[in-house]
């Protein structure tokens, strides 16, 4: 009888064994997959399809903060990535570029061009509601260009304005402390008033990038540079114009730009989306980053405010 | 009472001969090498187990990075397009098997069998040169288990361990002849 019972609990104790043992490796592979997940994302994968579809939307620059907070804005660094990825994929026949972006830093620009100029894929640049100053310019760089009849393209040209405070300073009896090396280091500064060689210096230099844009419009769309030249005063044209201007090459939207490709390419476009990689690490790493940017800038700008205003931005 | 003469245990139990009568022990019972089936039915159950409580886990994710593919050969070219998710599937392929790993070792160490071999009722015992078979260690339990370990040079092992199996005629593989340990069973008539 003592026997039996303890042969009982022999084998009562070796199934809890046996059920905590897997219950553990249960939550290991649990725990382990939700990291893994965590870390993995959709980009490692390289969508399926024969036409990449590349999103250029928002304000172009070269880096962004990403994450839910995150403005929408077009990242040059990750943009030529994924050209890059589409460039290297041996299915993909064409890149079809959305544009739908009022312009952004020349710098931002040009390398996004850049990067479809050297790519050797036949590629499609349609802009939507916006494709203006450097998101045309970019648009210039595909071997075809469409846009809507109503689209807002063209806006070549170079802008650094400014809004300047001196007035603002001394209304409030707050003065500017200038402490520089080198006369011309402030040059841009909001604080105080810009001086004529300061202006000078500054307007040949949007000049020269002014200049680069035109040469590269020009170069790109097969168009004189002073046919270019003679539109690049800085306005922004409906799509029905710039088609007449030979800055876009046909009215249409999606459906148009992919049937040029399928034309062209005598294939059945099968469209993969290229989009930035997005984990749950980087939604939530954008959070904090959005938060401790703000954070750090409310204390920075309270700290340290005219260091940040001493630099003026140049959008195209 | 007169008891018809049996040459052989095989034609005792097929006699209709009970115990009782020859005033022995209801039931007589011997430990010797489990049989090639149960060892093998209790190894797929312990694959099924380890599939649902460890790879269900991950079967999405690796889904999700090889796109549904199922053709050996897109599949390789998948893996030769992307370095990132050759890495990541490297990772999760580790955890897998040092999951599958610790599920035979920590049972074998703990219940002396695992729940295949429970099912089956065969177990796992270490036996030193003329000593009693005991529980085995820890490390006997790496020992055995470490043909799960798909690398070279345990690979090798898959092809060493049946051969030695059945050229032997031990009832042991050679991992288990390595670490001293036998998968025994309970005979009983």
């Amino acid at each position: 009888m003592k026997k039996n019972q303890a042969k009982q609990e022999k084998s009562g104790n070796r199934w809890a064994v046996v059920i905590v043992i897997l219950v553990v490796l249960a939550m290991i592979s649990f725990v382990s997959s939700f990291f893994i997940g965590l870390f993995i994302s959709a980009s490692d994968v390289d969508p399926q399809g024969n036409v990449a579809h590349i999103a250029v939307t928002g304000p172009i620059f070269a880096h962004s903060a990403d994450g839910l907070l995150s403005d929408d804005v077009a990242s040059s660094t990750d943009i030529v990535k994924l050209i890059k990825k589409a460039d290297a994929n041996t299915d993909v026949v064409a890149i079809l570029l959305e544009i739908n972006s009022p312009g952004g830093t020349a710098v931002a620009s040009a390398e996004i061009a850049d990067a479809l100029l050297k790519s050797n894929k036949t590629s499609v640049a349609w802009i939507r509601e916006a494709g203006a100053s450097g998101a045309y310019w970019i648009a210039t760089a595909t071997d075809h260009v469409v846009a809507s009849p109503m689209s807002i393209t063209g806006s070549i040209g170079v802008i650094a304005s400014y809004i300047e405070f001196s007035g603002t300073l001394n209304r409030y009896n707050a003065s500017y402390q200038r402490l520089v090396s080198g006369k011309l280091k402030d040059m841009g500064s909001p604080w105080k008033k810009i001086s004529d060689e300061e202006e000078e210096v500054l307007q040949t230099g949007l000049d020269l990038i002014r200049n680069e844009f035109v040469n590269a419009v020009a170069e790109n769309r097969g168009l004189s540079v002073e046919a270019v030249d003679e539109i690049a005063d800085g306005r922004f044209y409906i799509g029905r114009q710039a088609l007449e201007l030979g800055l876009i090459d046909q009215l249409g939207g999606k459906d148009e730009a992919v049937a040029w490709i399928e034309d062209k390419e005598e294939i059945e476009a099968e469209l993969a989306k290229y989009q930035k990689p997005m984990t749950l690490l980087d939604i939530l790493g954008g959070v904090f980053d959005d938060s401790s940017y703000h954070v750090g800038q409310g204390i920075g700008k309270a700290l340290f405010n005219t260091r940040l205003s001493n630099s003026v931005e140049v959008r195209t | 009472m007169c008891v018809p003469f049996a040459k052989d245990l095989n034609t005792l139990y097929r006699s209709e001969v009970r115990m009782v009568d020859l005033n022995l022990p209801e039931k007589r019972s011997f430990v010797g090498p489990a049989s090639l089936w149960k060892r093998i039915v209790a190894f797929m159950l312990d694959i099924f187990i380890i599939d649902f409580f460890v790879i269900g886990f991950f079967r999405d994710i690796t889904a999700h990075l090889i796109g549904g593919t199922t053709d050996l050969m897109a599949t390789y070219a998948l893996l030769n397009k992307s370095g990132s998710m050759v890495t990541s599937l490297t990772m999760i392929f580790v955890i897998i098997i040092s999951l599958a790993m610790a599920y035979f070792v920590l049972m074998q160490y703990v219940a002396g069998q695992t729940l295949g071999c429970m099912l089956v009722n065969i177990r796992v015992v270490y036996q030193a040169d003329g000593k009693e078979s005991v529980k085995p260690g820890l490390w006997q339990c790496i020992v055995r288990n470490i043909f799960l370990i798909p690398t070279v040079p345990f690979i090798f092992l898959w092809v060493a361990d049946p051969i030695y199996y059945f050229l032997a005629r031990k009832g042991q593989r050679l991992t288990e002849m390595a670490s001293n340990t036998r998968v025994v069973e309970q005979f009983e008539f």
